[in-house]
């Protein structure tokens, strides 16, 4: 596990997946602590979306796992009833994911979106809830946020409805942030904004954040830990600097090496 | 001599009782047999709308494109003009631009029919796109986005274009795939001698195919040049922000510097130069008075 002494709020342990005949993940280990982003990279087809979505407690159907993913409570989303678990999703683990187009409902104003868990995780009443969607809306800096909650995802542009994703995701306080590729569909100039955004989040609010994402770029700009995915394992885990400055895991080289570099 | 030449190309998109929206508001762009020239800028600055109008999909309002020997002509009612049928398009996204319901060998015999290539099977344009000939009679919902993706590639190269123009081809791709794939539409493009114009949002893929880099703001050329000047000097503004956006790989935790502001309406452009409000280097001139075209469009480098 990684350095830092604060103790984890959602934790991966030996987490295997398999679906069918084929072994999805086999034995991930991952720790996500407050106030820290730890970014998960790999290719496609490495097991980090699956790993993502396995800390929300969503596999497909029929999928067969071992292993844990324990709250800081104890309870293993694993065993959890589906009862629990919808208490636990969006209110204490939250997902943000790629394409902001198809995550958001196109026939519901944003205001609805973001108020339809607060009210049901948090028992608010309407205008309790349209208030805070309004702050919400200020928070991921969207402008003029007291008018924006009445219109509707098509008038967004698509990081402004990233942002709008991510305040769906934080409405109810949650501890953890799940981010799935949550920046590349956009264009790298607003790709810059979101990603200060959450790296600010994560600073202010205290939230863990995994970031599940194939640009060591981005990885670089805001994960504080870093780990590397092949084939349903971990490759190699540790602080940003020491695995993308000097990585142990050949794979992890062959991954930076075949990034054009600078000034060549 | 260049394979296209866009000369002071205007798109207006008209609604009835708004004000036309001018798309492209007169750009310049020149492709030649054999290059790869990468088009980038941020979603909305006209790009697309140039790409549809140098394949004749939409019609361009003013300024010219020339293509071989003669002009290209917007798509009418009748069928397309053979001498058009030299340039082929690869769209963005391959499951709407594949149909569902024909097995992808007569949707690429459709390419090589076109080209009155009877010696060509489709099996061979699939291996050719690195997918086995035997997959010719499969449907497209049995591939992935990265396998339609080449199969439209295959079918648009069917047709032996001289020029493949590819429209966003990568962006509804998985993200590993996404560079596989401009590098196959780049070596595909180059060894059949045609040129490729590739247009993304994608600066790091571009700069890994194209042999010149032409950015885009709201409608207008700002910078042309080789990539790797381009890359290592980038002298407009708007392209400084641009590589400043992307994020660097360096284990450093430097988060990018944003761009701040949105693309202005294409609607009502800021007057002068139209990047002037976002731009930090802006001077009095710039608010006033449109800078000349040409590699730098820029009041900083006044033309000598």
């Amino acid at each position: 596990m990684s350095s830092t002494g604060t103790p984890t709020v959602l934790s991966v342990e030996g987490l295997k997946v398999s679906i069918g005949e084929h072994e999805i993940l086999r034995g991930v280990d991952i720790g996500l602590r407050p106030g820290r982003v730890h970014g998960l990279a790999g290719e496609s087809g490495s097991g980090k979306t699956m790993t993502g979505l396995a800390a929300l407690g969503l596999l497909p159907h029929g999928a067969r796992t071992s292993g844990r993913v324990v709250l800081d409570d104890g309870r293993n989303l694993l065993e959890l009833p589906q009862r629990d678990l919808n208490e636990v999703r969006g209110r204490e683990i939250a997902m943000v994911f790629q394409d902001p187009a198809t995550s958001l409902h196109p026939m519901l104003s944003i205001g609805r979106q973001i108020t339809e868990h607060m009210r049901h995780h948090l028992g608010l009443g309407k205008a309790e809830a349209r208030a805070r969607a309004i702050e919400l809306l200020g928070q991921v800096r969207i402008p003029g946020p007291a008018a924006a909650v009445d219109r509707y995802p098509h008038q967004f542009s698509g990081g402004m409805r990233q942002r709008i994703a991510i305040a769906i995701a934080l409405a109810c306080g949650p501890k953890v942030l799940i981010a799935d590729e949550p920046t590349t569909a956009l264009d790298v100039t607003v790709q810059a904004g979101v990603l200060r955004l959450l790296r600010g989040l994560c600073d202010d609010l205290g939230l863990a954040v995994l970031l599940v994402t194939h640009d060591l770029g981005v990885m670089s700009a805001v994960a504080d830990d870093v780990s590397v995915m092949r084939e349903g394992l971990v490759l190699e885990t540790g602080p940003r600097g020491q695995v993308l400055r000097t990585p142990e895991h050949p794979y992890t080289r062959a991954l930076l090496d075949a990034l054009p570099r600078e000034g060549s | 001599m260049s394979l296209l030449t866009v000369d002071d190309l205007v798109v207006e998109h008209r609604t009835p009782g708004r004000p036309a929206v001018r798309a492209v508001a007169g750009a310049s762009l020149t492709v030649a047999a054999g290059e790869v020239v990468g088009l980038v800028g941020e979603s909305g600055c006209g790009k697309s709308t140039l790409a549809r109008a140098v394949c004749g999909l939409t019609a361009a309002t003013g300024g010219t494109i020339a293509f071989e020997d003669g002009r290209v002509t917007p798509l009418g009612l009748r069928r397309r003009d053979r001498s058009l049928t030299k340039i082929q398009m690869v769209f963005q996204d391959p499951y709407a631009s594949l149909n569902p319901r024909r097995r992808v060998g007569a949707q690429i015999a459709d390419g090589l029919e076109t080209a009155r290539d009877r010696e060509t099977t489709p099996g061979g344009m699939l291996e050719r796109v690195g997918l086995p000939a035997r997959m010719a009679g499969r449907y497209p919902h049995e591939f992935s986005g990265g396998q339609r993706q080449r199969i439209a590639i295959a079918r648009a190269l069917a047709a032996r274009p001289s020029l493949l123009i590819g429209d966003e081809p990568i962006s509804a791709l998985d993200a590993s795939a996404q560079a596989q794939v401009a590098t196959l539409m780049r070596n595909l493009a180059v060894e059949s001698g045609a040129g490729l114009l590739f247009i993304s949002h994608d600066l790091s893929v571009v700069r890994l195919i194209a042999d010149r880099i032409a950015v885009m703001y709201l409608g207008k050329i700002v910078e042309t040049g080789p990539t790797a000047e381009i890359w290592a000097d980038p002298r407009h503004p708007y392209t400084q922000a641009l590589l400043r956006a992307i994020p660097r790989p360096d284990g450093l935790g430097r988060l990018p510097q944003e761009l701040p502001g949105d693309v202005p309406d294409p609607a009502d452009p800021p007057s002068g130069c139209r990047f002037h409000p976002r731009c930090p280097m802006a001077m009095d001139v710039c608010a006033e008075k449109e800078p000349a075209p040409g590699p730098v469009s820029c009041w900083l480098y006044p033309p000598a």
